[in-house]
């Protein structure tokens, strides 16, 4: 049981004092409020387009080949 | 031998391409990102050397997993529906084909797009990231051609399989 405590005990404290938690996107602390201010900066729209321009190719792609003219044999 | 398939390749074609397209995603992602940490969505311009542009990264690489599902999700639906049509091509060679061009299609894309066009971050950054950036969109062109080189030899599968028994 004392080990069981142990654990019990190590977890809430590392819960507690757990840096990451306090600077998530969405935490109401100074570093959490410098992250999402950092994320929707007035580069947001180039960084959005920068995440989804590559994917956006891609599909385009594939849709242009499945709905594209259907290929001969060989 | 007539030179016109009955089987449709477009399903299986589009299916694998997008299957690659997320799955190659994936390999820069998990590997690049997460295990090696070479670079992260804007490691260029927010360099992760403080928590704040860590978590922002992060951010952004969540985003970036995000759109990767996505193409993965698509493409397995896509699959799926080729599946249940009697008239789609079912060669192996095709969809291993497109898998491997639609990895090389991510690469070059993302490549070009993320690395040489926008700079937003570099495949390892740092004074001499070009040399990787080339390296990577090579990978991209060399995938690319080893998957249209498969669906091309593909399509004698289909035309085996178009062929009248006996």
């Amino acid at each position: 049981m004392p080990t069981f405590r142990n654990l019990v005990l190590a977890t809430a404290l590392t819960t507690a004092v757990a840096a990451p938690a306090s600077a998530c996107p969405v935490c109401s602390r100074p570093t959490g409020r410098a992250v999402r201010a950092g994320i929707f900066d007035r580069r947001f729209g180039f960084n959005l387009l920068a995440a989804t321009l590559p994917f956006g190719v891609c599909l385009g792609v594939a849709a242009a080949v499945r709905f594209g003219p259907r290929g001969g044999g060989s | 031998m007539n030179g016109q398939a009955k089987l449709d390749r477009r399903p299986v074609l589009s299916a694998g391409l997008l299957l690659g397209v997320g799955l190659g995603g994936f390999v820069d992602g998990i590997l690049f990102h997460q295990i090696l940490q070479l670079h992260n969505m804007l490691s260029a311009v927010r360099p992760p050397t403080t928590v704040v542009n860590i978590e922002i990264n992060m951010f952004w690489d969540g985003l970036f997993h995000a759109f990767t599902w996505a193409m993965t999700a698509l493409g397995v639906a896509a699959l799926w529906r080729a599946g249940l049509r009697d008239d789609a091509s079912r060669s192996t060679r095709t969809f291993v084909g497109a898998l491997a061009a639609g990895w090389g299609l991510f690469n070059l894309v993302e490549g070009l797009v993320d690395h040489h066009l926008l700079g937003v971050h570099h495949v390892v950054e740092g004074p001499g990231h070009l040399k990787w950036d080339l390296a990577f969109l090579a990978s991209g062109v060399l995938l690319l051609t080893v998957g249209l080189a498969l669906v091309r030899a593909g399509r004698a599968d289909d035309a085996a399989a178009d062929a009248p028994a006996g």
